[in-house]
């Protein structure tokens, strides 16, 4: 704590600017008109507070560097998650005291009360062959439940996984090693803490700022951070925290794990994937929707999945000199896998933006199974329609 | 042949873009710039169109002085409040990164283009500026975007665009590797863009693309591949721009596989399309690429087009031509894509004045070696390309001479050079059948249309009302 005490000093001193806002969080400053006061019971209308530690979400770190939840901040994860240059990643959700549950929807996101704040922390792992290998803390996405809106607020942590500070500007370029789970060296120099201002960009659905990934298809089954929680979905239920849960869990849809054949055939595990990580641009709404790209796993129409589908704006850095989103059985001469396989040095190319700089080999050998497979008899069974001759040859 | 009032002002804005960038624009940009001078306080122009769902807000002026750096300004446009002014100062900065925004009514304003000027040199990823989503009711104004590594001013899926007296410029050669669109408003609705000036982007310079409702009036665009483009566009009104020296003057077309699949409603007049015979520099797999240099104005695909009062001069491949897609992109498979009309129907022209063009088509691509070659053999002995080009491919089932509802007004009295292509023959690259059905008959075409509607300027929507474009697919 003194460290930090020691450097807020220092920011006083140094910037007026960044001054007045860590007034809000300096001790003395706590009084009626602040909310930023390390409490659990933080004003949504408020600016963001300085640092993160000033919403109480969590109680210091562990001795691997993980945020502890604090009372009444639960962990929930996803059966298929974002990539994001190989961090690991805690998610978060603490519902105002008194304000009532999440609400249950089948597709949509659920409905959350005001004052709600959802987090996702971004870590890298030393090694990630161990399971609790020790990490080092990026960022803290938060998004705030306002009254009206979602609101977006990203938090840089320091370098001793201390505390996080508020950063909307996010930051370009940040360079980090790890040694990933095949035992392979990695790096990047090119990894983004995105600004407030394009979190946008993925949290825009249906235009007004959502949640991505608290969607019952996404929830629905056991939590990876406590083994002793078969179903979160049932669990939280059974707790208070959701209401409108079917009574038979077979209601529910549910996404497999992309990366576990026990959860689903690879078609089931290919469109998780590409839900997760590519439908909230690509479907019938965002500011993406012009493309007529449509990944949302309840889409069938071949043609939208890029089946045969020319792109619509990429120039030839965008294509690799490819002419069609997916040829069915031809994963070398389909864009979209074309696109996943570049990294962040083909910035136009590069999919999906902003959320990773470094090829995700595991999800692009999966993708590549699953377009192959889409030339076979099997998939006509799935897709009907969807030959390779549908797309002329050139 | 009528004098065009519009002659006069071609002959004003090709006095400005003739010369450097540097010492050109005061001219241009800075006539109606005395802004400060007038009775509101805000460094906004009472003279110009402002948003009306902007017009009752409690508005901040947010200066940008020259001692800022790009996070510094970045900070102003990530705090932006509803309706913030963000005036840049007179100044020249260099940027590191692309500046993005997602409020409402917010105005980015400089001191002028020759004033105001946003440098992105050196930068190896990003748009220029970046509105997203959120950022209704946006205006950009008076300054001048240079060198982004992406598009200038990108802008997706807002309602209300006002876009004016904006300089955008890759400063170094035509090269692909340019951005690909100076200014590039995406899936939005009731959009002004007016009075900017494109130079060297690598596909479009003054572009709109899957919007509803677009005004696009007294732009400049040079050097480009595609000097102004409107792609699947439902209304848009676009008059009194110069197209000079790009690939190709302007492009009205549709694309198949995007959300508003078939545009409608365009109207162009009192353009001037000049001498449009940069080479080609664009990417090798987009659209544009396919172009031949000095080709002035195509219509691609799109129906309901009204093309009067515009002159059309000196584009060496042809001036004008409305064609089917397949033309610019022989592989597109039909088949499977059959919500996408690839025919352009109900295009009326007149009133429109031609002189020279059509005399060397670039052999360089498919369809200028075809004119290449038609120029060569001299059907009816034509000693150049007619102004007009149509290729008369019709869907199979079609009855009667002219069945697209291509027509000329009776003051044309040049030839068209009639194609009549069979689809097979055109994907076949079939040269020989191609060119034995030519003809320059034009009566068949004489004929003419209902007015295409006037596209409104700016219709008014509260902040927060937009609706987004429809997804006709
Ligand atoms: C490249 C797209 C992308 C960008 C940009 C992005 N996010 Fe997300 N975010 C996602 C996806 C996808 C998920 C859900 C999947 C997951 O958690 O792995 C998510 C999850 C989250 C969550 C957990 C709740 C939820 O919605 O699932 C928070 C909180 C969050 N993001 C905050 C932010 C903030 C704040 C920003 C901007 C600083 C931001 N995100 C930028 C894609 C993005
Ligand atoms: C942050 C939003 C975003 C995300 C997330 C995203 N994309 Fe895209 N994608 C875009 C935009 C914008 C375009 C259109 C411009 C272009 O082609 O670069 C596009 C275009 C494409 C295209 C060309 C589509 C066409 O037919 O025009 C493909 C293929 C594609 N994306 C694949 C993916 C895949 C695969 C993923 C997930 C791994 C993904 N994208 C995630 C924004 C996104």
């Amino acid at each position: 704590m003194n460290r930090m005490a020691r450097r807020l000093a220092l920011l006083l001193l140094l910037t007026p600017a960044v001054a007045a806002l860590a007034a809000c969080g300096s001790d003395d400053s706590i009084g009626s008109t602040t909310s930023c006061a390390g409490t659990a019971f933080h004003d949504p209308e408020h600016a963001p507070c300085d640092q993160l530690s000033q919403y109480a979400l969590f109680d210091g770190t562990d001795d691997r560097g993980w945020p502890i939840p604090a009372e009444g901040t639960f962990v929930y994860t996803l059966n298929s998650s974002l990539f994001s240059d190989d961090t690991l990643k805690l998610r978060t959700i603490r519902l105002p005291e008194g304000a009532g549950p999440m609400r249950y929807q089948p597709d949509l996101p659920f409905d959350f009360p005001v004052g709600t704040i959802i987090t996702k922390t971004f870590a890298v792992g030393e090694d990630l062959r161990d399971p609790d290998t020790p990490v080092h803390l990026l960022e803290t996405r938060l998004l705030i439940r306002r009254a009206d809106e979602w609101f977006a607020a990203p938090y840089e942590w320091d370098d001793e996984n201390r505390d996080a500070r508020h950063r909307a500007i996010g930051r370009n370029n940040i360079s980090f090693s790890w040694i990933d789970a095949e035992g392979q060296e990695r790096s990047t120099d090119r990894y983004t803490i995105p600004a407030r201002t394009e979190c946008g960009q993925c949290h825009r659905e249906r235009r007004d700022l959502d949640v991505i990934g608290p969607k019952a298809r996404h929830l629905n089954g056991p939590s990876r951070h406590d083994p002793s929680i078969e179903n979160q979905l049932t669990h939280w239920a059974e707790l208070g925290l959701l209401e409108g849960l079917p009574d038979d869990l077979a209601d529910v849809p549910r996404n497999a794990d992309a990366f576990d054949p026990h959860t689903g055939t690879l078609d089931e595990r290919a469109r998780a994937w590409l839900d997760i990580n590519c439908a909230h641009c690509h479907n019938d709404t965002s500011e993406v929707a012009s493309s007529g790209l449509d990944l949302r796993p309840n889409i069938d129409e071949a043609r939208l999945l890029g089946v045969c589908k020319t792109p619509s704006a990429a120039g030839a850095d965008g294509t690799g000199g490819l002419r069609y989103d997916i040829i069915p059985g031809d994963p070398d001469r389909s864009i979209l896998v074309y696109r996943m396989s570049v990294d962040a040095s083909n910035t136009i190319a590069i999919m999906p933006r902003l959320a990773r700089s470094i090829v995700d080999e595991p999800a692009l050998a999966l993708i590549r199974d699953w377009v192959e497979w889409l030339g076979t008899e099997d998939a006509e069974n799935r897709y009907p329609g969807i030959t390779r001759a549908s797309c002329i040859d050139r | 042949m009528v004098d065009h009032p519009f002659r006069l002002i071609r002959a004003g804005l090709l006095a400005c873009i003739a010369l450097p960038l540097a010492l050109a624009l005061p001219a241009c940009g800075d006539d109606d710039d005395d802004v400060d001078g007038g009775a509101t306080e805000l460094p906004l122009n009472p003279n110009d169109h402002h948003h009306e769902a902007c017009a009752d807000m409690d508005r901040r002026v947010v200066p940008v002085t020259t001692d800022m750096d790009t996070d510094a300004i970045f900070q102003l446009f990530v705090d932006a409040e509803p309706g913030d002014i963000i005036h840049f100062e007179a100044g020249r900065w260099q940027m590191e990164r692309e500046l993005s925004l997602d409020a409402p009514c917010v105005v980015l304003k400089g001191a002028g283009t020759t004033e105001t000027i946003l440098d992105w040199e050196g930068t190896t990823s990003g748009k220029g500026i970046f509105v997203g989503t959120g950022a209704d009711h946006f205006t950009a104004e008076d300054f001048t975007i240079l060198n982004t590594f992406d598009n200038g001013l990108e802008v997706r899926g807002t309602e209300g665009i006002i876009m004016r007296r904006l300089h955008v410029e890759w400063t170094g050669d035509a090269a692909s590797s340019n951005g690909r669109y100076a200014v590039y408003p995406v899936e939005c609705r009731n959009l002004l863009m007016e009075h900017n000036v494109a130079r060297r982007a690598s596909d479009a310079g003054i572009y709109v693309g899957q919007c509803h409702n677009a005004v696009i009036r007294w732009n400049v665009a040079e050097e480009n591949v595609s000097g102004i483009q409107v792609e699947n566009t439902l209304g848009a009104e676009v008059y009194e721009n110069l197209s000079i020296n790009n690939t190709l003057g302007f492009l009205v077309h549709d694309l198949p596989n995007l959300a508003t699949t078939n545009g409608l409603d365009t109207r162009v007049y009192r353009n001037a399309v000049i001498a449009n015979n940069f080479q080609n520099f664009a990417n090798d797999f987009d659209l544009a690429f396919n172009v031949p240099s000095g080709t002035g104005m195509i219509v691609l695909a799109r129906d309901n087009v009204e093309i009067f009062d515009n002159v059309f001069e000196d584009n060496r491949s042809v001036n004008f031509a409305a064609v089917n897609y397949l033309l610019l992109n022989p592989d597109f498979d039909m088949g499977s894509n059959p919500d996408f009309d690839v025919y352009p129907r109900r295009i009326h022209l007149y009133d429109n004045t031609f002189s020279g063009g059509g005399d060397n088509p670039d052999i360089g691509r498919d369809l200028g070696f075809f004119l290449a070659a038609i120029r060569l053999q001299q059907p009816a002995g034509l000693d150049r390309i007619p102004d007009i080009v149509f290729d008369n491919i019709a869907p199979a089932d079609s009855t009667g001479d002219n069945p697209l509802q291509f027509c000329i007004g009776d003051d044309y009295d040049g030839h068209v050079l009639n194609l009549n292509m069979d689809l097979e023959a055109l994907i076949a690259e079939d040269i020989a059948t191609l060119s034995a059905n030519l003809d320059n008959e034009i009566a068949p075409y004489r004929c003419s249309l209902d007015p295409v509607p006037e596209t409104p300027m700016l219709e008014t929507v509260g902040p927060g009302e937009g609706t987004r474009p429809d997804h006709n697919r």
